[in-house]
């Protein structure tokens, strides 16, 4: 009797993780793209920080931590337990300057010339993905009777802002980088002076996008049916999502250390308190810049390359239902 | 002794020496008709009202020999003279601020004077050596203030310095004088068991 007893729960164990084995496999396959994503930024992080960087991490991570007290100057050991001449420096010219600036130096003196490589990789990936499809898919039909409205009057301009300034702000961000082509002169002076003002412009920007990029989130569909005429329903597939986040994300980084490093240059604070903090987040706003150009670089990929767009939709807000049907059924299962 | 070639060019200030009369930073503000948002030079007291750890000292560019700031310029407006004088053109230079943020004394400065309160372009001590504009004339002046170098004149900071704490020239000569006033001060003063030049090992190249 003990042992049917024992020889049916086994067979209600097994079937239980049968069960858990499909759902942890429905859950792999679900999520598959962010497992991946995943994957190869925590590979990139690793790359980046513990093989490419020459800071001084262990510094980097304890004035990240002293930030969370408000102490911003980023004098770790306390300023009594200095010497004499450590003090001095600490009073004059900031703290620990081989901390970050090598950093900062490095960065500048490698990124001109190896930037066009990180490129030309990310194009090449892009590339593969195009030939691996099998060339670029057309809509089967562009006759339509019947025409969608996909995006309100409100988001079609935050969007095509939103395309706007990046555009402006890849193309004058560049013309810093790469001083060493343009040479620099008035022109390279007035594309500096407006990617800071252009930037300034961004922040409201970004954050109506990221209203948009999280509009299909459970919280925002609870709300009033005046929020969905402002921004109009519609689900994101698992691709769009990840390329959303990651512009959420790092456009946060950009525009968080962009504000600081136009506000700061008004000469806030002693100079001592302050340049540690503005090397930190320089370096951060040049991580942020690299890391969202390949998402936006894939944004662009599979909106209007790996398919044939219907671009008259971003004047309008209106598609073709066929092209919707035939391209994104997950907006039409949204509305 | 053998004569200074003058190849290496640098300040040095002595804080057992500096009073913080501002009398250099002032002569350079007038000397360069500087506006009132850039100092080339700064005069800083540490420890202000501790009884016998209070100093002063005069701080500006110490061109370097290895200059961080020419390193990262992404349009390479530095140049550095075969005297060692690290020197910039504004007429390339983008206002970007990657100097400041390399530069290990703080010296770049940059007016705030655009739009939206956004930076012109850089401006730094020039050792009273002018620019890269033809040499004396009005544009030089006006771009970068004197040029007391090509007249045979030591900078305006140094020369008006009445305790003789801000030293320039040679990097031989200056850290002779230096170790001349170190041996000279013995076991008087009272830190000279902490006593190192500020600025000497980045300045003054490893």
């Amino acid at each position: 009797m003990r042992v049917n007893i024992m020889q049916t729960t086994n067979h209600m164990d097994g079937q239980k993780l049968m069960e858990n084995k499909s759902q942890n496999k429905g859950f792999i396959n679900e999520y598959m793209p962010y497992i991946i994503v995943a994957g190869l930024f925590a590979l990139l992080t690793y790359w980046y920080f513990w093989l490419a960087t020459i800071a001084d991490l262990a510094y980097v991570w304890q004035y990240v931590l002293q930030m969370f007290t408000l102490k911003f100057d980023g004098q770790i050991i306390p300023y009594s337990e200095l010497t004499r001449l450590e003090q001095g420096y600490a009073s004059i010219f900031g703290p620990q300057y081989d901390a970050i600036a090598p950093e900062v130096v490095r960065a500048f003196e490698e990124r001109q010339h190896l930037l066009p490589y990180v490129f030309a990789v990310e194009i090449i990936i892009f590339a593969v993905m195009f030939f691996m499809q099998g060339g670029r898919k057309g809509p089967k039909t562009r006759q339509s009777t019947e025409m969608i409205e996909v995006h309100s009057l409100f988001q079609r301009i935050v969007v095509l802002g939103n395309i706007l300034i990046m555009i402006y702000l890849f193309i004058t961000g560049f013309s810093i980088t790469f001083g060493n082509i343009t040479g620099g002169g008035a022109l390279g002076f007035f594309m500096r002076e407006t990617h800071e003002i252009i930037g300034l412009f961004w922040i409201p920007v970004w954050l109506l996008m990221t209203v948009i990029a999280f509009k299909d989130h459970k919280h925002f569909k609870r709300l009033s049916s005046k929020w969905s005429k402002i921004f109009l329903k519609g689900l994101y597939t698992h691709t769009q999502r990840i390329n959303y986040f990651a512009y959420v994300a790092f456009g946060f980084i950009l525009c968080f250390s962009g504000f600081w490093l136009w506000f700061l240059s008004m000469d806030i604070l002693p100079h001592a308190e302050i340049i540690q903090y503005r090397r930190l987040i320089l370096f951060g706003h040049f991580m942020g810049s690299a890391v969202i150009t390949f998402f936006v670089g894939e944004t662009i990929y599979s909106y209007v390359v790996a398919i044939r767009g219907y671009l008259p939709g971003l004047i309008t807000g209106k598609y073709p239902k066929e092209y919707l049907e035939e391209f994104h059924p997950e907006v039409l299962k949204g509305i | 002794m053998s004569k200074p070639d003058f190849s290496r060019m640098k300040f040095f200030c002595d804080e057992k020496r500096c009073i913080h009369c501002d009398g250099c930073s002032v002569a350079c503000a007038e000397a360069h008709e500087l506006p009132v948002s850039i100092s080339r030079r700064k005069v800083v007291t540490i420890n202000e009202g501790i009884q016998g750890l209070e100093f002063s000292l005069s701080v500006a560019c110490m061109h370097c020999t290895d200059a961080p700031c020419e390193q990262v310029c992404p349009v390479d407006c530095f140049y550095i003279r075969e005297d060692g004088i690290v020197l910039h053109d504004k007429n390339k230079c983008i206002g970007c601020a990657y100097c400041l943020y390399a530069c290990p004394f703080g010296a770049p400065q940059f007016p705030k004077d655009g739009a939206f309160g956004t930076k012109g372009v850089m401006d730094k001590c020039t050792m009273c050596a002018g620019g890269p504009e033809e040499t004396n004339s009005a544009k030089e002046r006006e771009l970068y203030g004197q040029n007391r170098i090509a007249e045979g004149k030591v900078p305006v900071c140094a020369a008006m310095c009445s305790t003789k704490a801000l030293l320039v020239g040679d990097a031989e000569e200056v850290s002779n004088i230096f170790r001349q006033r170190v041996m000279a001060y013995g076991n008087a003063g009272k830190h000279n068991a902490n006593h190192q030049p500020y600025g000497w090992s980045k300045a003054y190249g490893k």
